[in-house]
């Protein structure tokens, strides 16, 4: 086995207004439309060299669509292939051209409904800055100014399972998981990782195949505040933030596209290494894993509970 | 844009400079009759609050019911995704928008008198029935 799945390469989101979104996404978010057809609209953040992080889709649903992950090589992407079908996943191959701007590679179903894809090359777009002498950051950002896509959290009437199934099968690694005691080994949710973050997935109870947020990274801090004032003066309907995970670490706004999907703005955090030993959070606990700050029990069911 | 209002050059005459979207509704409101507020009566709480004419039936619950006497604060999107909103409308009439999640409100609960309150806007006296909500970690909590 090579180095397996490298990081979260794009989300596909539905929308129920595809040109407020756009107007959301591009001029709230300071994402970059690197291409659009009638009905789907592509996104990177500044940051981002690969052709989209984020693609857009016009529906008369909101949530999640699929999420599709990078990974290293092709070898990579043929080992992982046979290790899901050893799982007993069935597993279709799609073909070059299939996801524009999208190599050829596999699509499967998480044991929670979820479609996730497995592909190797996308269309190099390259970032907003030059790869020679780069200033810092890139002169015209639009509000938020997102430099790139971070991580998503999915709901499942059984998380163990897909934890499991993503572990097992996709050789994911754990950073955290809430359990029933501390001495219980039984993810109730679970924080994983292929990349060098605390989580580039993680998996709460809900309905099968739900949304409950994808997130942007910020650099810092203080971008969190900025963030915030872009989102007031826009009428953003924010959920909670600023805040502070317990799971984590990271520091959040969470708050909503004009077709109800929840969307983070997200910093901080530590880096995760694959032979961390994993955190646990007990649910009496869980108030504070989720918001360190303001660990009030009675946002837990409307906060866990509002998905797409 | 008129200059931003200062003590100097205060004159006996202020000029409000209102949004397009606002002034069309005060105009709408001046050709018609003006509406007293109507009464929303919010069950099975069995409470009952003011809503303006026109006014955006989830806004009223914002405003005058939930995070009040111990209620928790409203946690949807307030933008027809995620269905958290949804109520039963029992008795009024409302105008309700046509954008919205179809999985937060399927065409088949709409035609059974649900509604989504972040997509409704009140126009006569009503009454709702909202629906009882579930926390998905309330399985794993053992007291
Ligand atoms: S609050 Fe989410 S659909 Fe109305
Ligand atoms: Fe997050």
């Amino acid at each position: 086995m090579g180095e397996g799945i490298m990081r979260l390469g794009y989300v596909v989101s539905r929308v129920t207004d595809l040109e407020a979104a756009r107007k959301h996404y591009v001029e709230v978010m300071g994402l970059e439309a690197t291409d659009r057809t009638e009905n789907t609209l592509y996104l990177k953040g500044w940051d981002e060299y690969d052709h989209h992080s984020v693609v857009l889709k016009q529906a008369d649903k909101a949530g999640l669509e699929k999420m599709a992950f990078k990974v290293h090589t092709y070898d990579d992407l043929a080992q992982l292939e046979k290790q899901l079908m050893q799982y007993g996943a069935s597993v279709t191959r799609f073909s070059k051209g299939e996801n524009h701007k999208v190599g050829e590679g596999v699509r499967f179903r998480l044991p929670s409904g979820h479609t996730m894809e497995l592909f190797v090359e996308i269309d190099y777009k390259g970032k907003a800055l030059p790869q020679v002498n780069p200033a810092p950051w890139p002169e015209g950002l639009l509000g938020v100014g997102a430099p790139r896509i971070d991580h998503l959290l999915i709901t499942a009437e059984r998380p163990h399972e897909t934890i499991e199934f993503l572990m097992k099968a996709l050789n994911f690694y754990m950073s955290e998981m809430v359990v029933e005691k501390p001495d219980s080994d039984f993810p109730i949710s679970a924080w994983l990782f292929r990349s060098n973050t605390p989580h580039d997935i993680a998996i709460i109870p809900g309905k099968d195949e739900g949304l409950h947020h994808f997130a942007f990274w910020l650099d810092e801090f203080t971008e969190l505040r900025k963030a915030g004032d872009v989102f007031t003066k826009n009428n953003v309907p924010v959920d909670v933030g600023i805040e502070r995970h317990g799971i984590t670490r990271g520091q959040t706004i969470y708050y909503f596209d004009p077709s109800g999907n929840r969307n983070e703005v997200f910093t901080g955090g530590y880096i995760a290494y694959p032979d961390m030993p994993v955190v646990k959070w007990t649910v009496d606990q869980l108030a504070t894993g989720i918001f360190y700050f303001n660990h009030r029990e009675e946002w837990l069911a409307g906060f866990t509970g509002v998905t797409t | 844009m008129n200059p931003a209002p200062s003590n100097k050059t205060c004159s006996s005459h202020t000029e409000v400079v209102l949004s397009e979207d606002v002034r069309q509704e005060n105009d709408t409101h001046q050709n018609e009759v003006r509406h007293e507020d109507y009464e929303v009566r919010i069950e099975p709480d069995g409470v009952t609050i003011r809503i303006p004419h026109g006014a955006q039936l989830l806004k009223g619950l914002r405003d005058h019911y939930y995070g009040r006497d111990g209620r928790g604060a409203f946690p949807g999107c307030r933008s027809g995704g995620c269905g958290y909103c949804k109520a039963s409308l029992v008795k009024g009439s409302i105008d309700h928008k046509s954008t919205y999640s179809k999985g937060a409100l399927k065409d088949d609960e709409r035609e059974h008198g649900y509604i989504l309150m972040c997509q409704s806007y009140v126009l006569s006296d009503m009454v709702i029935w909202l629906l009882p909500q579930e926390n998905p970690f309330l399985r794993w909590r053992r007291k």
